[in-house]
């Protein structure tokens, strides 16, 4: 757990007390009971799933099968009925919602943020039905039209294409309308909350979770507790910004304020000697990144058929490799490490991918700081600038599919992936996500990869010592294994819930014990690692790997590389290898 | 001497005080000003705050589009009945092409 250099190192020999000595034992320790904690939460609920996913079978399956030619209003109200199966809401899933959850979102008024007044919910409920009404109003109409459009598609036994044409687009009209209608629902539930005691008691029982492993580790529990409280502290505030109104809307979020918050305590009034032992950069990312393995579900990787897997896993790794070897031999990157984590959080996904890449590798703090602020500016230019260029460039009938691919394939961030797909239309940000899901997925295949290229091959340059398969074992990360266990078995007890039943992997597995469980605590674990980040980082040592703004000329030519890949191999796949199965979408 | 050990005390604590500020300028004023004066980009705050959208979400799952998406895509391919979705020659040539890439990678230009 060396960090004096800002590198992890492993000790070149095994020991089975490894197991409880090193942080990245204590890692998947860590992670796998909390993923276990949420399968003994929530699996015992398959069964109210199943039934709720079997009732919406039973009342629109029959219409919603009656043709292929349009998806009809039936087959939407099957989705939607699917949906409602979610094994996080039983009542132990919305307590464990609550005491996880993060600061609310404020825009003037920061004790927004914390608490709310009865009198102020209410206030806020009952201007939020005015919009609501309007919204169900203009949802009502879409709804007759498409009736409407639906019933005359349907007298022509849904053969007559123009008929077929014009229902289809009434749906969808009416899609979009109830989807801000639903969405203006939310807002008129409106209650009153008060977070300060549950973001104590959370913090309470991070420090006891994190805090009984450091003193196995050697770390005295005291020590260890009195620098949590500052580095909990910060990553509270971290939330806190990063749910301000115009912060969420530049899609300035919680690892940027996390990193940023830390840089200005380290690089003003300096980190005080008290909270180093809290300090703990790969011992928090490492357990946070064993939770992430548990939705990397190889199932999904289908979800958008060839076209997709094509654009998502062959450019990426395309990508990759032509930006590594680029800063390598042209751009002449001084550090292989940060040229690997530049590599990854552009080509791949963003900050996710840069913390996976950074632990395989073990790069420096100030690289992954570097590489993540890097990926968080363009991001934001991107997320603007893509949909703009796409609506005032693109024909009109290829910017959904064509643009959604295009910016779910290159912009960093699933988030503003997100919102730069809402922006063109719903379409759009289902392709655009899915795109960019299907990349989340390639996260531990490259992580793997970059694991193994740097024990074997990087490393064994540096230390000039050959390395056999037992010493690769010793050195290799072993949190990895851990990540890569945790997506395995979750992919294949997930395959397992959809065979049983279709849609029950996602009621159990997405909005169960992911979405319900390990993501809950994922998002805090990697806050905590970020501040760890900037109340270990020099300002000046940040700088040092800034030199001659190399790693900025690297990431723009891998971007601009990804941007011209993506587009084309997008192109092709969708419209002229697959132009039929693109027509279902 | 003295004077000058007192405002080297105070300065850490000044730069903390300014970068707060800047901080405060960026979200309050200047956030807001190109928020408003920038059309496409005050139609997307618009677009985030209509949708609740989590524009600062890192992975898919931290956004409830990717999951309706998913599901809007996985459902509808399944229900155009079409053969040439699903696990087919052609997608698994799409994962072999990822490997093999990678280690063409590791043969040749990782080197």
């Amino acid at each position: 757990m060396a960090q004096d250099s800002g590198i992890v190192v492993d000790q070149g020999r095994w020991e089975w007390s490894e197991m409880w000595k090193k942080e990245d034992w204590w890692a998947i320790w860590i992670g796998f009971i909390l993923l276990i904690a949420s399968m003994i939460i929530y699996f015992p609920h398959s069964g109210a799933m199943k039934e709720i996913i079997n009732k919406a079978e039973a009342k629109y399956g029959e219409a919603a099968a009656r043709t292929s030619a349009i998806k009809t209003i039936a087959w939407y109200k099957l989705s939607d009925g699917k949906k409602k199966a979610e094994a996080r809401k039983a009542p132990f899933g919305k307590w464990l919602a609550n005491f996880t959850s993060k600061t609310h979102k404020w825009t003037n008024n920061p004790a927004d943020a914390f608490f709310m007044s009865d009198s102020k919910a209410a206030a806020k409920a009952e201007k939020a039905k005015l919009s609501y009404e309007k919204k169900k109003a203009v949802e009502g109409a879409a709804f007759a039209a498409a009736e409407a459009a639906e019933a005359a598609a349907e007298a022509a036994g849904f053969n007559d294409a123009s008929l077929n044409g014009a229902a289809t687009a009434a749906i969808d009209k009416w899609r979009d309308a109830k989807l801000l209608a639903d969405k203006a629902t939310k807002k008129t539930k409106a209650k009153a909350y008060n977070q300060i005691g549950t973001l104590i008691g959370l913090g309470v029982f991070f420090c006891f979770l994190f805090g009984i492993p450091m003193a196995v580790m050697g770390t005295p529990f005291k020590k260890f507790a009195l620098g949590f409280v500052l580095v909990y502290g910060i990553t509270v505030l971290a939330w806190f910004f990063s749910y301000q109104a115009t912060m969420k809307h530049y899609g300035i979020g919680y690892a940027a304020w996390a990193i940023f918050l830390g840089m200005l305590i380290s690089n003003t009034i300096g980190t005080p000697k008290w909270a180093e032992p809290a300090i703990q950069t790969e011992y928090y990312i490492k357990t946070g990144l064993v939770l992430l393995g548990a939705k990397i579900l190889f199932e999904k990787i289908i979800t958008i058929g060839t076209a997709g897997i094509f654009v998502a896993w062959v450019v990426t790794p395309t990508v990759w490799l032509i930006t590594y070897y680029v800063g390598q031999k042209w751009i002449k990157m001084p550090s292989k490490r940060l040229n690997a984590v530049i590599c990854s959080d552009m080509s791949v996904c963003g900050v996710s991918a840069a913390i996976a890449a950074a632990s395989a590798c073990r790069a420096k703090k100030e690289e992954l700081t570097l590489a993540v602020g890097l990926s968080l500016v363009f991001t934001a230019i991107m997320m603007i600038v893509m949909p703009a260029i796409i609506k005032t460039t693109f024909p009109v009938d290829k910017q959904m599919i064509l643009g959604g691919a295009w910016m779910g394939g290159t912009i960093d961030a699933s988030g503003a992936v997100a919102a730069a797909g809402a922006f063109l239309g719903e379409k759009a940000l289902y392709v655009a996500a899915t795109i960019k899901m299907i990349q989340n997925v390639l996260i531990g295949v490259i992580a793997f990869f970059v694991a193994l290229y740097f024990t074997t091959r990087v490393e064994v340059e540096e230390t000039g010592a050959k390395v056999g398969l037992m010493e690769i074992w010793f050195r290799f990360p072993k949190f990895v294994i851990g990540f890569i266990i945790a997506s395995v078995t979750f992919s294949l007890i997930y395959s397992g819930f959809n065979d049983n039943l279709d849609g029950l992997g996602r009621a159990m597995i997405d909005k169960g014990t992911i979405k319900g469980g390990s993501d809950l605590f994922r998002k805090w674990f990697f806050t905590l690692s970020f501040v760890s980040i900037g109340l270990a980082t020099n300002f000046r040592e940040l700088k040092e790997h800034f030199k001659g703004g190399k790693p900025l000329i690297l990431y723009v030519f891998g971007q601009s590389t990804n941007l011209v890949l993506t587009l084309v191999m997008a192109y092709v796949m969708f419209y002229l290898v697959f132009p039929e199965l693109t027509a279902t979408i | 001497m003295e004077q000058h050990a007192q405002e080297n005390k105070w300065w850490p604590v000044a730069k903390l005080i300014f970068f707060s500020f800047l901080i405060w300028v960026f979200g309050w004023i200047v956030g807001p000003f190109f928020e408003n004066n920038i059309p496409v980009y005050k139609q997307i705050a618009h677009v985030v705050e209509e949708r609740d959208i989590d524009s600062a979400a890192y992975m898919y799952t931290d956004e409830v589009g990717s999951y309706d998406g998913e599901y809007f895509l996985t459902d509808s391919f399944k229900h155009s009945g079409r053969t040439d979705y699903g696990l087919t020659l052609a997608f698994f040539s799409g994962i072999l092409s990822c490997f093999a890439i990678l280690w063409f990678g590791w043969r040749f230009v990782m080197k």
